[in-house]
């Protein structure tokens, strides 16, 4: 089956500092997959690679089988993304953010107005029609990113923090839309700091430090591997937490453990 | 690979959704806190802007007009290179309309290289400068066709070419000056640049003119024809560019010819193509995902907040802090001063803002022959150098962005944050005065005492009744202001207006309290009166500070939404 992300030998160098070195990546169609890595360790950086925002600085990438360089423009209908930072245009409405989107993804007017209501009313944004998106909360804001993600039925992803500063009630909402997507064939591809959402939805993950990919495969797969390295007899299954210290601890990246005395 | 969609998405469709969301950014600009007054700044400000481009067409029509009937249509090329160098100086000073979003962001959607090209070259395309020069060039055919009707297709085609190569010119130039500046090390570079350049020139005025000579008849008239000497020179070499060739196409028109008209517009279209191929390999990198700016290793503004709460942190600290410090300034004030001067020196803009002024001075300095013996340079210097930084004092909290709330949370009082904001620009005001003070000296001689002592009680008056009243915009209307851009807005549009008003009525005032004391035979005249006049701005300003606290904690969310909102 064709991956619906496959990159090879992905680089990216800023000047002297190399963001992403040379990381071999392969998602299947279906897979709900979780990128992990700590602050600055290049998962952003990555996310806008596979999604067209900056271009590599060696290495190729393939989308559903196709080089994203040689066929930009048609890729990109397939993708959705909430980039970091959510790129929204701060003086439009909710309803004139979305509409804008629909007709840039090539949506007729009548789909883009009915997809907009729709989006708006199960992302409880419905009674926000007036208020400037800059008016938003953080939350909103991230809702209302997410809706313009889907608008035009992507067949991947592409999520950068989407959890981050939405409230329990819409995380919820949110992720049975997405399992949702995942139903339907659709592959996601995220990033969150929240191991415990990224431990229930993801079946695959892969594990980035410093540019460098340290680890990848299925939950399963890691935590065998962990397992390994810590026989312990009768211990309770590891938990994404522990699978990503122990893999950071692995590599020697880990925080060193130490304490600011001055603080009551 | 027959799972990927390959229908087109008509280029109307998204054309239209991008000039939509123009439109709907632009509308709903006014829709915010303050948008009746931005509508009402503008429409003030609208016959000014009008002017600016009547004025050069006016100019170019008459000129076009005059070269025509007197027989002098090799006069022509001159005016297309005077209209050339006018567009790429309005250009280098008027920043185009804000787009209220950065085009860049067009390309997450699946726009084809040719429509987000496209949609890059007019969005824009609105300039003054753009504006300035096509109205000038078609003012200049209006008036070569006036002189002489039979010139009508050769001066309009020649002028519409030019027009189209010249907006392609300065598009990619700029194009190519963002790529360079985007990063910190070469906007401080530039800085730098522009500011030998103007010393240089300043250098160069007074060597070759002297100081304060006033010009005879017969050295003006030498000087004339210095200039027609240098520009008969190197007009041979500036034939083959675009303004030579439009004025080459219109003179071989005229004598009858034509082929080569036509050849010589083919030229400038040339030139237009070769410009739009630099311009788009450019937008090309673009548009495939070039990180230009320093974002991909660090982000900018997390970095401003940072040293805001360095700074925030400090006087917190020296606040709490029983010890007495070295500095003249309390502990407190000692920290927020070098909170604000750490931003300007991290700012080249800012800092570039700051002694533009100052440089201008330099370069106009050796200019004003009969105003230098009358002794009212230095305060033409100072009324200059003053006027140009006064906006700041209307948008002080613009730079702090969501860092604003790091004041909110530490324990420390707002009236103290927009006391050290202000005495820093009074510091600024001051080192202005000294600068302009050494500059006039230098250049002429020192002015008389009484202009001296007049003129410093000026500017602390004129400095107590901006800062008074830009403490209250600062307040009311607040506009977060993007660090990493050279061409920025430093306060909204009313703001901007006010400080304007403000500083020509303080001015009129200074001038008439001073014609007042010519009139008398009492030149020490404008000093009582000015001094009282600025004790009384003092009250004022202190009164005005002493509310700070109260306003602030009114308009606290306000503030707060403001200066964190999204762009």
């Amino acid at each position: 089956m064709t991956p619906a992300v496959h990159t090879t030998s992905l680089t990216r160098r800023f000047g002297e500092f190399t963001a992403v070195n040379n990381v071999n990546l392969t998602v299947d169609s279906g897979q709900f997959f979780g990128f992990l890595g700590p602050n600055g360790a290049g998962k952003s950086t990555t996310i806008k690679m596979l999604t067209g925002l900056l271009a590599p600085t060696s290495g190729t990438i393939e989308i559903l089988g196709e080089d994203l360089t040689a066929n930009t423009v048609d890729l990109k209908r397939q993708i959705g993304v909430v980039p970091e930072g959510l790129a929204l245009f701060g003086r439009l409405t909710a309803p004139e953010y979305l509409r804008f989107v629909g007709r840039m993804y090539g949506l007729d007017k009548a789909t883009t107005a009915q997809r907009t209501e729709e989006l708006l009313d199960f992302m409880s944004l419905a009674g926000e029609n007036k208020k400037l998106i800059t008016d938003f909360s953080h939350g909103m804001q991230k809702k209302l990113a997410l809706a313009a993600a889907v608008i035009h039925g992507p067949k991947i992803l592409f999520l950068d923090e989407p959890f981050e500063g939405v409230d329990a009630i819409a995380a919820g909402t949110l992720k049975n839309m997405l399992q949702g997507m995942i139903a339907r064939g659709s592959t996601i591809f995220l990033t969150s700091h929240v191991l415990e959402i990224v431990e229930r939805l993801c079946t695959h993950v892969a594990i980035i430090q410093k540019g460098t990919l340290v680890a990848q495969g299925s939950l399963e797969e890691l935590r065998a591997g962990v397992e390994a390295q810590h026989p312990s007899g009768a211990r309770q299954k590891a938990t994404l937490e522990e699978i990503f210290l122990n893999v950071l601890g692995t590599t020697g990246t880990a925080p060193p453990e130490q304490e600011l005395s001055w603080l009551g | 690979m027959a799972r990927v969609a390959r229908t087109v998405i008509p280029a109307s469709a998204q054309f239209g959704a991008v000039a939509w969301l123009r439109w709907r950014l632009f509308a709903n600009g006014f829709r915010r806190k303050g948008g009746a007054g931005e509508v009402v700044a503008r429409i003030i400000v609208l016959p000014v802007a009008i002017l600016f481009v009547v004025g050069p067409t006016v100019g170019a029509t008459t000129a076009a007009y005059f070269a025509t009937t007197k027989d002098h249509l090799e006069y022509l090329t001159g005016i297309f290179w005077g209209i050339f160098l006018l567009q790429i100086l309005v250009s280098i000073n008027i920043s185009a309309p804000g787009l209220n979003f950065a085009p860049e962001s067009l390309i997450r959607y699946p726009v084809s290289f040719f429509r987000y090209l496209t949609i890059r070259m007019f969005l824009g395309l609105l300039s003054a400068s753009t504006l300035i020069g096509t109205f000038s060039l078609l003012g200049a055919a209006t008036g070569i066709t006036a002189a002489n009707p039979a010139l009508a297709m050769v001066a309009y085609s020649s002028a519409i070419a030019l027009a189209l190569c010249n907006m392609l010119f300065v598009r990619m130039v700029f194009a190519w000056i963002d790529r360079w500046l985007s990063t910190r090390r070469a906007r401080e570079i530039l800085t730098i640049f522009i500011f030998s350049v103007s010393i240089g020139a300043q250098y160069v005025n007074v060597t070759l003119n002297g100081v304060g000579k006033h010009l005879t008849r017969a050295q003006r008239q030498a000087r004339i024809d210095t200039f027609l000497h240098v520009y008969r020179t190197v007009q041979p070499y500036l034939r083959p560019l675009p303004p030579g060739l439009a004025g080459r196409a219109i003179v071989t028109g005229h004598s009858g010819a034509s082929v080569a008209p036509v050849a010589l517009i083919g030229g400038i279209v040339v030139f237009a193509l070769a410009f739009l191929a630099v311009f788009g390999y450019r937008t090309r990198r673009e548009y495939r995902g070039e990180e230009l700016s320093e974002a991909g290793q660090r982000e900018p503004e997390k970095a401003q907040v940072s040293t805001l709460n360095r700074g925030i942190a400090l006087a917190a600290i020296s606040e709490q802090s029983s010890t007495p410090g070295n500095s003249i300034f309390s502990p407190l004030l000692g920290g927020l001063l070098e909170k604000e001067w750490i931003y300007v020196r991290r700012n080249p803009a800012q800092f570039y803002g700051l002694i533009a002024p100052l440089a201008m001075v330099f370069i106009f300095a050796g200019r004003l022959g009969s105003l230098a013996r009358t002794g009212f340079v230095f305060p033409a210097a100072v009324a200059y150098s003053v006027l140009g930084i006064a906006a700041l004092a209307y948008n002080v909290l613009g730079l702090d962005a969501n860092g604003i709330q790091g004041y909110f949370l530490a324990p420390i009082s707002m009236r103290s944050v927009i006391l050290a904001k202000n005495l820093f620009n009074f510091g600024v005001n001051a080192l202005q005065v000294v600068l302009a003070f050494l500059v006039v000296s230098i250049s002429y001689a020192p002015p008389p005492l009484w202009i001296a002592i007049s003129t410093i009680l000026w500017v602390v008056l004129a400095s107590l009744i901006n800062t008074t009243i830009g403490n209250m915009r600062s307040i009311i209307a607040p506009k977060k202001i993007d660090p990493n851009k050279v061409s920025r807005k430093q306060a909204s549009q009313l703001s901007a207006l006010m400080c304007i008003g403000i500083m020509l009525a303080v001015g009129a005032l200074g001038a008439g309290v001073m014609a007042l004391g010519q009139h008398f035979r009492m030149s020490w005249l404008p000093i009582p009166i000015l001094a009282t006049l600025a004790v009384g701005a003092f009250i004022l300003y202190m009164t005005g500070l002493n509310h700070v606290d109260r306003m602030i904690l009114t308009h606290r969310e306000l503030l707060i939404e403001e200066l964190s909102k999204a762009s």
